[in-house]
């Protein structure tokens, strides 16, 4: 199978792998190879380059999908034969928008103001990767795409976005939930210890030993948002469900530094572990080796130093050609090391899945041109448009 | 002019930046450039495993272990975190024993405003203060702290969570905490990023927060993994000449990728040390990546130059 099969025929790309490996730019690019290939594409992404997010039209967070329009291609030199829309996640505004969708009105304000919950609609561990996913359910849910393209949240490790649904389901965990909420609400500290006794009795230790006053306001949170659980099961569930719908693949991007390449191959165990299988892997900005065809083996002798001294005498004095004789001595040690590495990483893949590199431009990707030039690199050919 | 390293007698150094700029790598560097100056460091990594290697010692533990001479290395897990401070907080272990194995509190703990990044504080203030025989056990604890999405929680922490515990014990800790934190005689935060659009982006923001917000001492960015100079001070023309000798020849194709990736590098500096206004130290780009061997003696010779460099 190619990437362009693997795209042709999944409705949902979800683009994982450590941060700065360049997973925004692969996604948007994936989109667009869909749109030019005539389908009603949608690119959700989480923290593009600014100059990228310009590109596809979102000038603001939480501005809802943008549909680029066709003058805008047509200025790139592109004629789509579908679309393409974009969307930036607003992490913050997507956990009021649940709230307000499905908190009753009288408890609304409440959980809204509940300083607990501002703390864990910004910075609760997964509550940003649920939210991408609840965005995603949405997008599936509406009807309006056939390719939905995910960028997954900049985690160091991406595996936070496919486990967030059972984290999430975890915390909200309804034996929980009531034991934090019936103590204080339904009948004070003398209910808890009748439930739970031991348990009941530590926390009250604890929050007398500690002096840390917050579990008054962590259960008032969950008595407010009570109402709003069995909604949130329900979304779980769906969530589940479409992360391993047929339908729905997921895509491995990595660089091939040493590092990075290691959380990818941990990643790629997880994937499996979880059930979600890695579908296919795009290795960005991947150091080309030079291979000199003509004398069969890479090292630079002697003999070609002089060669191309000789060649450039006339032009530039022997120190810069040593230097020179340098540089490339240099990138051929980074780009043999990348492809060893390389070598190494696909050995340990599932057989079957596609791995595409891409080389490390000269110059930034970002605008629509630039996107459909990694198409050659992506799919080995550009989009018949 | 390039910038200097203001480490004199800090007790506390915190590495951060985005994921993948080599905050590890520059950990290990600066650790042993300490060490070489006399100093007898901790380095500490924060729950991820990059750092040990670096350090040329696989497996790092939660108790510090000597890994040079007058250096000394340990991970921090928040967890573990967690269990020492109930450990302390009851002195019956029993209790301790129970409150942790209950899955409420484990949720309570990891959703607690600010709780997990005050036990990993309180875990580095301990070695901060601890003392041997009369004498301070280091001189200097440097963490290799995370990425800076949760860096930022971690150094607000004494305010974020003060705001739920006003009194009490865990209100004592914070409050030496936060003293430690924005005293600039005895601690530096370091912001490492590399000549990249979205690292300095964020590298801005970051020092943005931690100045203007949490007015911590902040040390000038390191810029790490910068494309040398290669080809004298005009790069451009002596690449064009090149070109026009010998085009689409292997060496001047790695020469032009060689010229363009520094010019965007150096775009890049710029871009951050006008943001900032302040000039930025710079570490250099390893064509064999950090893991190589003498690749972080390099970095660390460096960084040593900045730290003694006339201010």
């Amino acid at each position: 199978m190619t990437l362009a099969d693997l795209v042709a025929r999944h409705q949902i790309v979800i683009s994982a792998g450590s941060g700065g490996v360049g997973k925004t730019t692969v996604a948007a690019s994936l989109a667009l190879w869909g749109a030019l290939e005539g389908r009603r594409a949608v690119v959700l992404t989480i923290d593009p380059a600014r100059r990228l997010a310009t590109s596809l039209g979102l000038e603001s967070l939480g501005s809802g999908e943008r549909t680029i329009s066709a003058e805008v291609f047509r200025a790139q030199g592109l004629a789509p034969r579908g679309t393409l829309a974009a969307m930036m996640l607003d992490q913050k505004g997507a956990w009021d928008a649940l709230v307000e969708r499905h908190a009753p009105p009288e408890a609304r304000d409440r959980i809204l103001t509940n300083r607990f919950y501002q703390h864990l609609s910004q910075s609760f561990a997964g509550s940003y990767e649920y939210m991408a996913i609840e965005q995603l359910c949405a997008l599936a849910e509406s009807g309006r795409y056939d390719l939905i393209v995910v960028d997954t949240p900049p985690t160091r490790h991406a595996l936070d976005f496919l486990e967030a649904p059972r984290r999430i389901a975890d915390f909200l965990d309804r034996k929980i939930i009531k034991w934090f909420v019936r103590p204080y609400f339904s009948a004070g500290w003398s209910a808890l210890r009748a439930m739970n006794r031991t348990a009941g009795f530590l926390l009250r230790r604890l929050e007398q030993a500690t002096g840390i006053a917050a579990l008054a306001e962590i259960s008032d949170f969950f008595s407010s948002m009570s109402g709003l659980f069995e909604n949130f099961q329900t979304r779980i569930d769906r969530a589940h469900e479409i992360l391993r719908a047929p339908g729905t693949a997921l895509v491995l991007v990595s660089s091939p530094e040493e590092q990075v390449l290691g959380d990818a191959e941990y990643l790629s165990s997880k994937m499996s572990a979880l059930r979600m299988p890695l579908k296919g892997v795009v290795l960005n900005r991947v150091h080309a080796e030079f291979r000199p065809g003509r004398r069969g083996r890479d090292e630079i002798g002697p003999e070609e130093l002089e060669h191309v001294s000789a060649l450039l005498g006339q032009t530039i004095g022997a120190a810069e050609a040593g230097e020179l004789a340098a540089n490339f001595v240099d990138y051929q040690a980074l780009a043999r090391g990348e492809s060893l590495r390389i070598e190494q990483f696909r050995g340990g893949l599932p057989r079957g899945v596609p791995v595409v590199n891409v080389p490390n431009f000269s110059r930034d990707v970002h605008d629509l041109a630039s996107l459909a030039g990694m198409h050659t690199h992506l799919f080995g050919t550009r989009a018949a448009a | 002019m390039p910038a200097r390293l203001p480490l004199a007698a800090q007790r506390l150094v915190i590495v951060t930046g985005k994921g993948g700029v080599g905050k590890s790598a520059v950990t290990a560097a600066l650790a042993r450039a300490l060490a070489g100056a006399g100093r007898r460091v901790l380095a500490v990594e924060v729950a991820h495993g990059g750092l040990g290697p670096l350090l040329g010692f696989d497996g790092l533990k939660a108790t510090p272990r000597l890994v040079a001479p007058r250096l000394q290395a340990a991970t921090l897990e928040p967890d573990d975190a967690l269990a020492d401070f109930v450990h302390g907080v009851f002195r019956f272990g029993m209790f301790a024993r129970r409150l942790l194995e209950s899955t409420s509190f484990q949720v309570l703990a990891a959703a607690a405003p600010g709780l997990p990044e005050f036990l990993v504080l309180h875990r580095l203030l301990g070695w901060v203060e601890e003392r041997h025989l009369g004498r301070r056990a280091y001189d200097v604890v440097l963490v290799d702290a995370p990425a800076s999405g949760h860096s930022l929680p971690l150094l607000a922490a004494p305010r974020t969570l003060g705001t739920f515990a006003r009194i009490g014990p865990v209100a004592q800790v914070l409050r030496r905490v936060d003293e430690l934190l924005g005293d600039a005689t005895r601690t530096l935060v370091c912001l490492v990023t590399t000549p990249e659009e979205l690292a300095v982006r964020e590298t801005i923001e970051l020092h943005g927060e931690l100045v203007g917000r949490l007015g911590l001492p902040v040390a000038p960015p390191i810029v790490n993994a910068l494309p040398p100079r290669r080809f004298g001070p005009d790069d451009e023309a002596a690449l064009a000449r090149l070109e026009g000798a010998a085009a689409g020849h292997p060496w001047v194709l790695a020469a032009r990728h060689q010229v363009e990736h520094r010019r965007r590098a150096l775009a890049q500096v710029a871009t951050l040390r006008r943001a900032l206004r302040t000039p930025v130290i710079r570490l250099p780009f390893l064509f064999a990546g950090p893991e190589a061997a003498g690749g972080v003696a390099r970095l660390a010779s460096d960084l040593a130059a900045a730290a003694t460099r006339a201010a």
